[in-house]
């Protein structure tokens, strides 16, 4: 009897663990009343600002779903390949 | 942000050639979305710390919009504008932002050599009460020139068809 309802919370714990995790992986995504959703992405290789780096852009919406005003300011950061993580080199629109 | 109001902008990262974008993560600077002084009532905050966006996925959960400039077909045939202020300045964000919402089919030079227009626009002040607008081909011929009171109108008839 016990092992069953073991193995019932372990069950649903990892359930929930992989119902976080595609979340986190929806194009868009709620904070508070806030939904983001992601757009687009393009990688501007022809408009390099130098020969050694180019611009990777990523095109977002934002929309408030709420019934009061919003005030956020996000903060931008893109992982990427060799754990390597950036900061914004610009904004557009936001 | 109003109650139903959306806005799109983009955020560009300078990258490492050989280098691919993995994630994108959006952390709010505030534990809260409340406005400040009257709009205290509308305190929200956050369930979460930060939103992240996979930019590795499907073709289906990251919308691609262009890859590299001049090898796509559907690019190619896409006017390439470079917008440009009175006099040769820099224009304003929202002057940008409203030529990529009302002309999404065409592109933003980042250097007018890449452009085959230049769209010229003198946004309204207190001496004009209309948005300039002027539009040059690539060749240097003069192919529009009109004002409007808005300046989403402004860029409408503006854009190259």
């Amino acid at each position: 009897m016990y092992s069953r309802v073991i193995s019932l919370a372990i069950l649903s714990f990892l359930l929930t663990a992989v119902g976080l995790h595609g979340d986190k992986l929806k194009s868009s995504q709620g904070i508070g009343d806030l939904v983001v959703t992601l757009i687009g992405q393009e990688e501007q290789e022809g408009d390099r600002p130098d020969g050694d780096h180019h611009l990777a852009v990523v095109r977002i919406r934002a929309e408030n779903i709420g019934k009061q005003a919003l005030c956020v300011t996000l903060n931008p950061k893109l992982k990427a390949t060799f754990g390597l993580e950036y900061s914004a080199y610009s904004e557009n629109g936001l | 942000m109003l109650p139903r109001e959306k806005s799109e902008g983009e955020y560009a990262f300078l990258v490492k050639n050989g280098v691919q974008p993995l994630r994108l993560v959006l952390t709010p600077s505030r534990d809260t979305q409340s406005c400040s002084g009257t709009d205290t009532n509308s305190a929200i905050w956050h369930g979460k710390e930060a939103v992240e966006f996979d930019l590795t996925g499907s073709p289906a959960s990251v919308p691609k919009i262009d890859v590299v400039p001049g090898t796509s077909q559907a690019e190619a045939q896409r006017a390439r504008v470079f917008l440009a202020g009175p006099k040769g300045s820099s224009l304003p964000a929202s002057t940008i932002k409203a030529f990529r919402d009302h002309c999404p089919r065409v592109l933003v030079a980042a250097e007018k050599e890449n452009a085959n227009y230049t769209v010229e626009i003198t946004p309204s002040s207190f001496t004009r009460s209309k948005n300039m607008v002027i539009v040059v081909k690539g060749t240097g011929d003069v192919v529009h020139s009109g004002a409007a009171l808005n300046l989403g109108n402004a860029v409408k008839v503006a854009a190259p068809r």
